[in-house]
Order: C-alpha cells, then sequence, then structure tokens
C-alpha cells in the first residue's frame, strides 16, 4: 500500500520584486525543496520551527490551497498535483485543515449549523433532515451541545470556536486533517481541552494530522514523528521521542533548549542564538543557519548540508551531525 | 508598591462588567513579580490601573494603589505625568505598534530623555546611544536612525525596553513583552533583562499568560484568575508546591517536554466573566475540591508561611494526588 502522504522535492517560491513589466526579480523561497511523509494512517507528523521558517505554506501547498512552484504531493499514491480540478475536488474531501484563528476562520454571518453544514451542501448535497442529524452528530462528536446550533461564532468562547472549526473540518469524514497551530490563540486550560479532543478524535475515527506547531511542547504531546524546519527546509527529522530528547542539529539543539519550562529549577539551560533568522529573499548558499551557528565551520559556508540518514530513521542535514554542542 | 482592594468596573451594552476585584498585591523593590493568567483575568487590567491609562468606560470604583507611600488613585492627571513614563514605566507586547512607522525609532527615545532629564539635544542623544548598548543592540548610533520597520522583532522590543529604562524608573510594568516573539528571541529578550536587573534598581512586574517564561524569569509569582489575585509566593513555591486548586491545575494542563501524557488533565469549563459579583469563590463552578462554604464566601488570603498566600478555604488547598503519570514534578 503506498503511503497516505509523501512530498518531494516541494518547492513554493514567492516573487517579492517586479519589473515594470510583471517579471520577478527575486524569489522569497518559503519552501525550498522538502520531503517528508506519513505512513501509516491514525498517525501526527509535526512540524516545528519558527515564524517564517515556511511550516504555515508547506502545509497550504500540500493542500493544493496554495500552488506548488516543484515538487511532487502523492496522497494515497497519486500525485494531487497533477490532478484535474474534478478529481482535485474528490480528493479534498479526504484532506482537510483546521486554522490557527478560530476567529477568522469562521463566517461572523451565518450560524453554526450552516457554517458546519457548508461542505455536507456543497460536496454530498444534502438536506433537511438528513442534514440536520448529521450536523448535530458533528456537533456532538467535538463535545458541543446540540442546542448551540442556532447560535453565531460570536456567542462562543474561543475554544468553542476551535470545536467548530474541528467540526467543520470532520463534516466530509476526512483521512488527513492539517492542523495549523490549532492551539495557539488559546488559554492553556483550553488548549488541554482542545488537544485532548484531537487526540481522542485520532484514536476513534484512524485520522492523520499534519501538526504546525512553533510550541515544541505542544508537538512533542501530540506528534509521532517530527520535523524541524529553518529557513524553508528540513534540518532534521525523525521519530517525536527521539528527536525532542537527542536532537542532533545545532539549530534543533538551541530551539529546544529556549523552550521555556514551567520549572524554575531548569533555569540558565538554554543555548541562546545570535541574531535572527535571515531573509528567505535569495538564501545564502551553503547552509541555512550557519549566520547564527554556535558550532559552525568553514564548510558549512561553502557548502549545504544534505539531509541524511544517522540510522534509527534519524535524519539531519548538519555537516557535524552529532558533534553539535 | 501596594495595591489594596482595587475594584475596576466596565461600562458594556450588557451591564456592568467587573474587572478587577483585587485584594491584594505588593510588589517588593527590586523584584521581578510574574503576573500570570489567563485571558480575562485582570493582568493587563492591574498594569493600566497602576498607570492610570483605563479606557474611559472603566470606572474605578474603590481602592488604593500605593506606590511609594503615595496613592496614585488621588493623583490628579498633572501629578500623574510626572509619575507615568518616568518613575513608572511599561513595555508592550507589540513593539510594532507602539513605534510610529514614519519616525526614526532614536525620535521618540531622544525626545523622551531629553523631556525628562532637560538636557540638551546632544546630551540627550549620547544617552540614548548608551541605552541601547545597554540593552546590547549591535551599533546603536545606527539603530537610533533606523526606522521601525528596518528593525525585527526582537530589535524593536530592545528599542522599547530602553526607552522604558531611559527615565531609570522605580517600578517598569511589562506586559506580555515576549509574547510575540520566537522562542529563540524570547530566550534572548528574557536573558537581557536578567543581566539588565545588576544595571537597573527597578522592581520588574512581568505580566504572561506563559508559565515557562514566569518560572524561568520571575522571583515571586502572583497567579490571577477573574480579577483576583487567588496565590502569589517564590516563585518555587508556586511551582513546587502550588496551594490554590487553580494553580495546581494549571500547571498539569501544560504539555512538558520530556514526560509524554495520554491524555492532559482540564479544567473544565471557561474563565468566567464577572457580570453580577458574587458572594462566594469565583473558581467554585470548576474546582474539583470545591465545599459548599465556597459558595457562599469569598475565601480570603490565609499566609501558608514565607510570604506564600493562598485564597482558598480548603485549609491549603491542595489537590488529591494526580493519578495522571508525570504529575508536577519535572
Amino acid at each position: 500500500m503506498p503511503p497516505l502522504l509523501e512530498v518531494r522535492g516541494l518547492k513554493k517560491y514567492f516573487p517579492v520584486r517586479r519589473t515594470w513589466w510583471g517579471g520577478a526579480t527575486s524569489w522569497l523561497h518559503a519552501v525550498d525543496g522538502v520531503d517528508l511523509r506519513i505512513d501509516a494512517p491514525g498517525t501526527t507528523l509535526g512540524i516545528a520551527g519558527e515564524s517564517g521558517c515556511g511550516k504555515t505554506t508547506l502545509g497550504r501547498v500540500i493542500l493544493r490551497l496554495l500552488p506548488a512552484t516543484a515538487g511532487e504531493i502523492y496522497f494515497e499514491g497519486r500525485d494531487i498535483l497533477k490532478l484535474n480540478y474534478q478529481a482535485l475536488r474528490a480528493v479534498r474531501r479526504d484532506m482537510q485543515i483546521v486554522f490557527q484563528d478560530p476567529y477568522s476562520a469562521l463566517d461572523p454571518r451565518i450560524t453554526v449549523r450552516d457554517i458546519v453544514a457548508e461542505p455536507l451542501r456543497t460536496h454530498l448535497h444534502l438536506g433537511g433532515r438528513e442534514l440536520d442529524d448529521q450536523v448535530a452528530a458533528l456537533l456532538a462528536e467535538v463535545g458541543l451541545d446540540a442546542s448551540h446550533i442556532y447560535r453565531f461564532p460570536h456567542e462562543f468562547s474561543g475554544g468553542q470556536r476551535q470545536r467548530v472549526v474541528i467540526a467543520r473540518a470532520l463534516a466530509l469524514h476526512p483521512k488527513f486533517l492539517v492542523l495549523d497551530e490549532p492551539t495557539s490563540a488559546l488559554d492553556v486550560s483550553v488548549q488541554a481541552q482542545i488537544l485532548n479532543l484531537l487526540k481522542d478524535l485520532q484514536a476513534r475515527l484512524g485520522l492523520s494530522y499534519l501538526l504546525i506547531s512553533h510550541d515544541l511542547s505542544v508537538v512533542e504531546h501530540m506528534a509521532d514523528e517530527v520535523a524541524v524546519m529553518y529557513l524553508g527546509q528540513i534540518v532534521e527529522r525523525g521519530p517525536a521521542a527521539e528527536i525532542l530528547s537527542h536532537p542532533w542539529h545545532p539549530y534543533a539543539q538551541a530551539l529546544l533548549s529556549a523552550v521555556p519550562v514551567p520549572d524554575p529549577g531548569q533555569r540558565g539551560r538554554e543555548i541562546v542564538l545570535e541574531g535572527n533568522v535571515p531573509s528567505a529573499v535569495d538564501p545564502p548558499t551553503g547552509c541555512r543557519f550557519y549566520s547564527r551557528c554556535p558550532v559552525r565551520r568553514p564548510v558549512c559556508r561553502e557548502k549545504a548540508p544534505v539531509l541524511a540518514d544517522g540510522g534509527g530513521g534519524h535524519w539531519v542535514a548538519c555537516h557535524l551531525a552529532g558533534h553539535g554542542t | 508598591m501596594q495595591i489594596r482592594n482595587l475594584k475596576v468596573a466596565f461600562r458594556t451594552y450588557g451591564g456592568r462588567v467587573q474587572a478587577l476585584d483585587l485584594h491584594r498585591l505588593d510588589v517588593r523593590p527590586g523584584e521581578i513579580l510574574g503576573l500570570v493568567g489567563e485571558t480575562g483575568s485582570g493582568k493587563s487590567m492591574t498594569a493600566l490601573s497602576i498607570l492610570r491609562l483605563l479606557d474611559r468606560k472603566a470606572e474605578v470604583q474603590s481602592g488604593e494603589i500605593i506606590f511609594q507611600g503615595e496613592d496614585l488613585l488621588k493623583k490628579t492627571e498633572v501629578e500623574m505625568r510626572t509619575i507615568r513614563g518616568r518613575r513608572i514605566t511599561m513595555v508592550f507586547q507589540d513593539p510594532m505598534s507602539s513605534l510610529n512607522p514614519v519616525f526614526p525609532v532614536g525620535e521618540p527615545l531622544v525626545r523622551i530623555i531629553a523631556a525628562h532629564e532637560k538636557v540638551s539635544f546632544r546630551a540627550a542623544r549620547q544617552r540614548a546611544i548608551d541605552m541601547l548598548a545597554l540593552v546590547r543592540l549591535p551599533s546603536p548610533e545606527k539603530v537610533l536612525s533606523a526606522y521601525p520597520h528596518e528593525l525585527s522583532g526582537g530589535m524593536r522590543q530592545r528599542v522599547m525596553i530602553a526607552m522604558a529604562l531611559s527615565s531609570n524608573p522605580d517600578l517598569l510594568l511589562a506586559d506580555e513583552p515576549t509574547t510575540a516573539l520566537d522562542v529563540t528571541i524570547q530566550a534572548q529578550i528574557l536573558r537581557l533583562i536578567e543581566e539588565l536587573r545588576a544595571h537597573i534598581n527597578a522592581s520588574i512586574v512581568f505580566i504572561t499568560h506563559n508559565l515557562g517564561v514566569v518560572a524561568r524569569i520571575a522571583d515571586r509569582v502572583a497567579v490571577m484568575y477573574a480579577g483576583d489575585v487567588v496565590e502569589i509566593g517564590s516563585t518555587a513555591d508556586i511551582f513546587r508546591n502550588p496551594g490554590h486548586p487553580y494553580t495546581a491545575l494549571l500547571l498539569q494542563a501544560i504539555p512538558r517536554l520530556g514526560q509524554k501524557r495520554g491524555t492532559l488533565p482540564v479544567i473544565e469549563g471557561t474563565v468566567p466573566v464577572v457580570t453580577h459579583p458574587q458572594p462566594g469563590c469565583y473558581f467554585y463552578p470548576r474546582c474539583p475540591v470545591r465545599i459548599e462554604r465556597c459558595r457562599v464566601e469569598r475565601p480570603e488570603a490565609k499566609d501558608l508561611g514565607d510570604g506564600h498566600w493562598v485564597a482558598c478555604w480548603k485549609q491549603d488547598g491542595r489537590l488529591p494526588p494526580d493519578n495522571s503519570e508525570g504529575n508536577g514534578e519535572v
């Protein structure tokens, strides 16, 4: 059986400066040659990285919400970048997205019933009793009361809105969900509720997730596999437990150590990186992390490291893999 | 600084909303006090009340804010201007919206210094450069004439910190200063604040929703819920030995690196909006250890020793031992 999702050499460039006749003079390399795969159904691949690393763009390109510049995306063995409109529509039933901000992801002028019913109407042409039953079942699935059905989004709290967004994403019984920072707009106590809901749904419905998050604790809690991105490229990937306990790449090490841990006994163990993420417009040749790397060598400046298997499915893109800080 | 029985309400179309009902909050000289709580718990309102920068719809109903022996709530607007921005300063969450995009970042900084210290433009400029060097900005002369959009988020926040410290204040209110930043940049700013402590003698009130950040930076922590401080104590006490069930549950609800758990313990329900002040504890509806008394009578803060105050009727408010693996201890 082909893997559920396989991405090969995916690139997405955005034009930044244009000449007056419309040709682009430079490109922002948002996603620059990404390979990843989700083998088994019911598993979660976490994408971790800071703002501007291309993780959100990656999620959108995989769903073909943005056109790709180059590469291949196989969903259940079919390259979805080559599908025509009709075929893509059919595939989209199986792939849905949960957005970060539940305040802007819901149309404020229509009721929750209509929000959740919309995919059922457009894809399955349901109506009447059948539609109402399905909507009620979906709301129950995400832990919302059936009496909430005729309310508008503004009548809900952030956590309840995110439940509505999840109900809408589940409406067509997808196999695969892109979760783009699903809890970063929420409070801690509500975050726990939503993470538990997502895990529970995964266990019951066999969903696969691509979880995009800047919060490594959330990634660790949810993911089976993790990929760490920096400036449009994956610098390290492998089993979550392995990557988050023994990262090899100096960026992954610094990122992990910079996460503030709610324990005053762990102060002062973080690796503080100098400087900022360089611009993704015309990125540097050689290793992209070179300018901030605490263990850089001359070779890193000249030659870009490639993602290589360091054993046990732990892939890392670093010339000094394993000799880091 | 001491806050006592501060009540602030908002007038809304839906009626009066009690935003703050703060019984007691002290800030000691030279300390970093972490003020934590979820959205709507009143953290920012507390800071705005101290600076008397509340919205017109807000109304201070009662209470006192004693700052160096004087009640800020009794000050006139003219008197406040000699305090605000000089003795008490503030750093906001989003540095982009605190800086004017059409002026170089040095412009307000030099002007603040010139206005507060009544020195020449040239001297103020030199002080501004010193301040930017103090917050570890590379080539401070260049930064002085840079526009906000030319700086990164972390650099802008450094400029804001320089601005807040330029008048050598006694109290610095930092409202979510690292929330808009990436974790590696956040680590830089937290380290900067730690380093600056040696150079300044201001108390810092560090407002955040991130318990990890508080554990990293604060000497003492105050936990807010529904407009009041429910627990205050040393950072070690709050994190190792929380006395209020809300604090304990909040700590359990965070996913932590290095301890994967199947499901996270949750606090059922949501933070209440107080439209009708009730006699009992505001955490009552969500509390797993509530007793009848909590519903009818508001708990008073009790000292558990070592300045660890908890507002809970259950003697020490501790939760029954949690059965999920990896509870509490790291």
